[in-house]
């Protein structure tokens, strides 16, 4: 078990389900479901189902008295099932403890198709016969823990047991939140954060909220531009994208390897950033140095500060993957604004009463809001802004 | 002052009471009559010295206030680690052992009948009687409930396995007998002198006879009570040592010792005889008397002798345990164990071994007080130095407003003792000024 | 004048007293016998602990102690402060690094260990302390007085003190929630939680049993010992861990309880009042004789003082 961690580093975290056997369950599951009258009654309807016997008692009738236990060995003898990953259910959803915390949606078959690589079912299901469905854990495992029985664990002890092996060798959180849905009546959860994150945005199943780097810059071997900035926040965030739309076809390897000899995966251009920025050259992410953050007025001459910024881009621009850019008339959008009804001193400035008269067209001529006003119309020598036509207020 | 010549049956007594401080009546002749010092002695009782010591009584007093309505942590450095500091270790386990002068004293005087220090009694007595009671205050004020401390005395909380369970009973017990001990001098006091001031002037023929009662039953008691003291400080200044015992894995292997009540007793002794002769010169000091030198010197040649074998326990304990090998580090523990026996131990049998120095005052009064120190670096030391919390993260070192409650205590006591010397036969009478 | 004789009769009496310590010695103290033989106990095995802390949230809550929400607990860089026990904190849990970059670090519990021998009931001055024949040192706060004498007796510094308490401070420890196991066959608040059953509750017997039993089948998993099988002469509370506890904040402590010398020694003293009984008888017959003695001395003129004896 010393070596756990090294079989960790040099194959894949996969390896660690092997040692949740070992670890889980430190002794033989004794006398399953004999411990308490009610659970006698569970086993005898297992029983129904099939279970036999004889993988536990080496006599054909075995008594209180002497019950002629089998060594009951935990590991992959017990297993006698024939079962491949692909049989198993996709979700399994496990709520029967949900208490402080909210129920685990665990992601089963891609946990089976893991383990097909160790150890198979068995690195879990440590006991299942031969013939038959293999027993869920609550079969022996009881919901409720008793002093009673101490070599076995209860379903809450033996979920946990089981989990956290792995969990913990390859991620040291221990977090509660990382398996289990967070109660939503609970206080602490960022509700802004649970509402943006759709857990089945990666890979179609359930997912624990991912923490990415806000940018991200790549040393390529591209020689005129060879750093690539990438803001990944950003195009989370403003850009509304969501995680599939980058991450197709991501396989669980390329985030769950910590192995050593990890490379960075080269970036198929016209798959990923392409299906966006299809007609932008090289010079669009190749830089000599790192690029700073999409700026909007830098980019495009049309600050957004300060109203404009805090709406969301695809408000203006529609969805990032139909694209469109919107007319620079104000009145394009904000269908309302008229003559007559518009408060200059949204825009920080409030006319005086002289300018106050004119239309809107006498300053800002042809209606373009985005171009600089002119005063030449009435005025040899006032230019904006060194003389204003009316006094600066604060923008609320 | 009336007169203490009077016959009680056959046998004329001329002494400092019936049973003065338990005492039978010692031989006429000396200077030894005990007076009170109000009359007859020229020294006032507030002095600016006094008056300097009842400033620390006040300050101390005031740190009480603060710590009964503010609690324990406002006022002291203890916590989780350090669950006793000063006002145990000083407080309490030393009060307790420089208390000893009483019992050692009446065992000498009493119970070998060693008259000639009758004189050395009285004086003890109060000292032990005060010094108790100080004892029991400390105790309370360090107590989170003290106002549980009568739990201690009800038999249905009785915990006979706890050393602190012995040791309370004990004190309990012995200041008791103490304050039954002291009752002689009151009664000699006030005896043929009551005259209780206006409306309870009807009650000085019942107050007076309770007197004659108490002066003639106590006499016939008293040797019972003696004993009972003698019994009760051996049991209690040994299971004061037993109290630390019970913590081998914090007390440093220099002091923990399974012998280590038999080590308190011993010490006990010593530092008793000690204290008298250490009090008994202060107090010629400060009241501008003559030393008690024809007494204090003979007295005095006990104390090497209770030194050495309290010293041979410790060594042969020491060697016993390998516990010397701890004495090769340097650090805080070897120096103050060192300090503690050189100092308070091996010097002072050096001096008072010599029959010249002994009879110098200044080399007595050296020697009394190293072993008074010595013997209270010793409590300090099993109590608070050679204290090792497993799990401190910095030692203890009491608050400024432990020490000034401590300081403010025995400036109270000194107070006190004073108060008493002046108010009640404690001090003979001084030679010259005798009527005998 | 003090004779030769006079000072042996002292030092007399001080033998005296030693030889009734010494006898005291021999004799045992065999006060653990009362304890239940069905008593229960608790059985953590640190290898399964992942340091979450929800038994020391479930601990304050069940004890009305103060302590953050349940998600506090995420907070993993509180592991690494050797915390300790204290009036707030039942139980608290620390962090120890990995002694190498195979194994995993430890997580350690640490709480009272309900002592089968407590020192700090030993210690009790008016039995506010006492052990449960079923296990658990329970507390008794309308008894104390507050001496704090258990907490310089307990082994593993657990009780700790409400010094801020002006009136009414209570000493706060661990009370393996007899409320929850003794009356109502629940488990302690902490071993509920306990995502992993890393904190084991159950008959101190079959605890110590199921202990051996996976130190002996996992022994690469395991560190061969039992902490508080035989420490201080036994625990209610049990450890297993992949490494020995002792490194990891737990005291390395022999097997006897601190206890059974402090009462020997008391037990030695005082039973049947034999000592000070026979101290007393010692006095007595030394002041007769001296008082004898005197009497004598005066009547043949011997002495020149001329006190006389009350009892002449």
């Amino acid at each position: 078990m010393l070596n756990l961690k090294r079989a960790l580093v040099a194959l894949t975290c996969l390896a660690a389900m092997t040692a949740a056997v070992a670890m889980a369950g430190p002794a033989q599951v004794m006398d399953p479901g004999h411990a308490k009258p009610g659970a006698t009654k569970k086993a005898g309807k297992s029983a129904a189902t099939g279970p036999d016997c004889s993988a536990c008692h080496s006599c054909a009738a075995p008594t209180h008295a002497n019950p002629c236990l089998q060594s009951c060995q935990r590991h992959g003898a017990q297993f006698k099932g024939q079962h491949g990953s692909s049989e198993g259910p996709e979700i399994v959803i496990i709520d029967q403890l949900a208490n402080l915390y909210g129920p685990v949606v665990f992601a089963h078959k891609l946990h089976a198709q893991m383990s097909d690589m160790t150890g198979g079912c068995t690195n879990c299901h440590h006991y299942s016969p031969a013939t038959g469905a293999v027993p869920p854990c609550r079969q022996c495992h009881e919901p409720t823990r008793a002093a009673s029985d101490l070599r076995q664990p209860a379903l809450k002890g033996a979920y946990h047991r089981q989990c956290i092996n792995c969990h913990l060798d390859w991620n040291h959180d221990n977090a509660c939140g990382f398996c289990h849905e967070q109660a939503a009546d609970r206080k602490g959860a960022d509700p802004k954060a649970s509402a943006a994150h759709d857990p089945t945005d990666i890979v179609g199943t359930r997912h624990p909220l991912i923490k990415a780097k806000p940018t991200y810059t790549y040393k390529t071997t591209e020689p005129t531009g060879p750093m690539v900035t990438f803001h990944h926040e950003d195009h989370v965030e403003k850009f509304g994208l969501r995680c599939v739309d980058c991450h197709r076809g991501d396989t669980c390897a390329s985030c769950h390897d910590t192995g050593s000899g990890k490379e960075k995966r080269a970036l198929d251009h016209v798959t990923t950033c392409g299906a966006c920025h299809a007609e932008r050259n090289c010079a669009f992410c190749h830089s000599g140095d790192s690029k700073p953050q999409f700026d909007h007025r830098l980019s495009t001459g049309w600050s957004l500060e300060p109203y404009h910024a805090r709406i969301a881009c695809s408000t203006c621009h529609g969805e990032p993957q139909a694209f469109r850019t919107p007319s620079r008339q104000c009145t394009s959008c904000h269908i309302h604004w008229a003559e007559g009804s518009f408060d200059h001193k949204l825009t920080g400035l409030k006319l005086d009463d002289n300018h106050s008269e004119l239309e809107c067209a006498n300053c800002h001529l042809e209606m373009n809001f985005a171009a600089k006003p002119q005063c030449t119309d009435c005025h040899d020598e006032a230019m904006f802004p060194a003389k204003l036509p009316g006094s600066r207020v604060p923008r609320r | 002052m009336g007169s203490h010549q009077r016959v009680d049956g056959n046998v004329a007594w001329e002494t400092s009471g019936p049973t003065g401080g338990g005492t039978p009546p010692s031989h006429a002749g000396h200077h030894e009559r005990a007076v009170p010092m109000f009359g007859h002695s020229s020294v006032p009782f507030f002095t600016p010295g006094v008056i300097a010591v009842a400033a620390v009584a006040a300050a101390g007093l005031a740190v009480l206030v603060v710590r009964l309505v503010a609690g324990l942590g406002a006022v002291t450095n203890l916590d989780d680690q350090y669950p006793w500091g000063i006002w145990i270790g000083i407080d309490v386990a030393t009060g307790v052992a420089l208390a000893a002068g009483g019992f050692t004293t009446a065992f000498i005087a009493h119970v070998l009948h060693h008259e000639k220090y009758h004189v050395l009694v009285r004086p003890a007595l109060l000292t032990a009687m005060l010094g108790y009671t100080f004892v029991a205050l400390g105790v309370c004020v360090d107590l989170g409930r003290y106002y549980n401390i009568w739990h201690v005395l009800m038999p249905s909380m009785w915990q006979g396995n706890s050393a602190l369970f012995e040791v309370g009973m004990c004190v309990c017990c012995y200041l008791t007998v103490l304050y039954i001990e002291f009752l002689p001098i009151v009664v000699e006091r006030f005896r043929g002198r009551v005259n209780l001031p206006g409306a309870m002037a009807g009650l000085n023929g019942f107050v007076e006879t309770m007197l004659r009662i108490m002066d003639n039953t106590l006499g016939k008691v008293m040797n019972f009570f003696i004993i009972m003291g003698v019994v009760l400080s051996c049991a209690h200044q040994s299971s004061l040592g037993t109290l630390m015992v019970i913590a081998p894995s914090k007390l440093h292997p220099l002091w923990h010792t399974s012998i280590l009540p038999l080590q308190f007793l011993l010490s006990a002794f010593a530092v008793g005889l000690a204290m008298v002769v250490f009090e008994s010169m202060l107090a010629s000091r400060s009241l501008k008397r003559p030393f008690e030198m024809p007494v204090l010197s003979p007295f005095a040649r006990l104390i090497p002798f209770l030194l050495t074998i309290y010293f041979a326990a410790k060594l042969i304990d020491m060697a016993n345990r390998g516990t010397w090998q701890y004495l090769q580090e340097f650090n805080l523990r070897s120096v103050s164990w060192s300090i503690e026996v050189l100092f308070g131990v091996l010097v002072p049998i050096a001096i008072l071994l010599s029959h010249k120095l002994r009879r110098r005052p200044g080399w007595l009064f050296s020697a009394a007080a190293m072993v008074v120190l010595g013997v209270a670096l010793n409590r300090i030391n099993v109590f608070i130095i050679g204290y090792t919390a497993p799990f401190a993260d910095k030692p203890y070192v009491p608050a400024w407003t432990e020490v000034l409650l401590t300081a403010g205590f025995i400036a109270l006591l000194v107070l006190i003792y004073r108060l008493f010397i002046f108010l009640f036969p404690v001090l003979p009478e001084e030679e010259g000024a005798s009527h005998a | 004048m003090v004779t030769r004789r006079d000072f042996l009769k002292l030092s007399g009496a001080a033998a005296g007293t030693a030889a009734l310590a010494a006898t005291g010695a021999v004799a045992s103290s065999g006060s653990t016998s009362k304890l239940d033989p069905a008593r229960v106990g608790v059985l953590t095995d640190l290898t399964l602990c992942i340091g979450c802390r929800r038994c020391e949230w479930a601990c304050a809550q069940q004890n009305q102690l103060p302590y953050g929400p349940l998600e506090s607990c995420d907070d993993q860089s509180l592991l690494a402060n050797a915390r300790r026990p204290d009036a707030e904190h039942y139980t608290v849990i620390n962090r120890y690094p990995a002694p190498t970059w195979r194994e995993q670090p430890l997580d350690v519990k640490v709480q009272c260990m309900h002592c089968e021998h407590p020192a700090c009931v030993s210690a009790c001055i008016v039995g506010a302390l006492e052990k449960n024949p079923m296990g658990p040192v329970t507390y008794d706060p309308w008894k104390c007085i507050g001496c704090r004498y258990c907490m310089v007796a307990c082994p593993f510094q657990i009780p700790a003190y409400e010094y801020h308490n002006a009136l009414t401070p209570k000493v706060m420890k661990c009370t393996m929630c007899p409320e929850r196991t003794l009356e109502k066959q629940q488990l302690p608040a902490c071993a509920e939680i306990c995502p992993r059953e890393a904190i084991l509750f159950g008959r101190r017997d079959e605890l110590l049993e199921l202990a051996h039993e996976r130190l002996s089948q996992h022994p690469d998993r395991y560190h061969p010992e039992v902490y508080g099988e035989h420490e201080v002469g036994g625990t209610s509370w049990l450890l297993i861990a992949d490494r020995p506890v002792t490194e990891c904040g737990i005291p390395e402590l022999s097997d006897q309880s601190p206890a059974a010398l402090t009462e020997t020694i008391q037990h030695g003293i005082f039973r049947g009042f034999s000592g000070p009984l026979m101290i007393f008888g010692l006095l007595s017959v030394l002041m007769k004789s001296s008082t004898d003695r005197r009497r004598r001395e005066d009547w043949d003129g011997e002495d020149q003082r001329d006190g006389e004896d009350k009892h002449g």
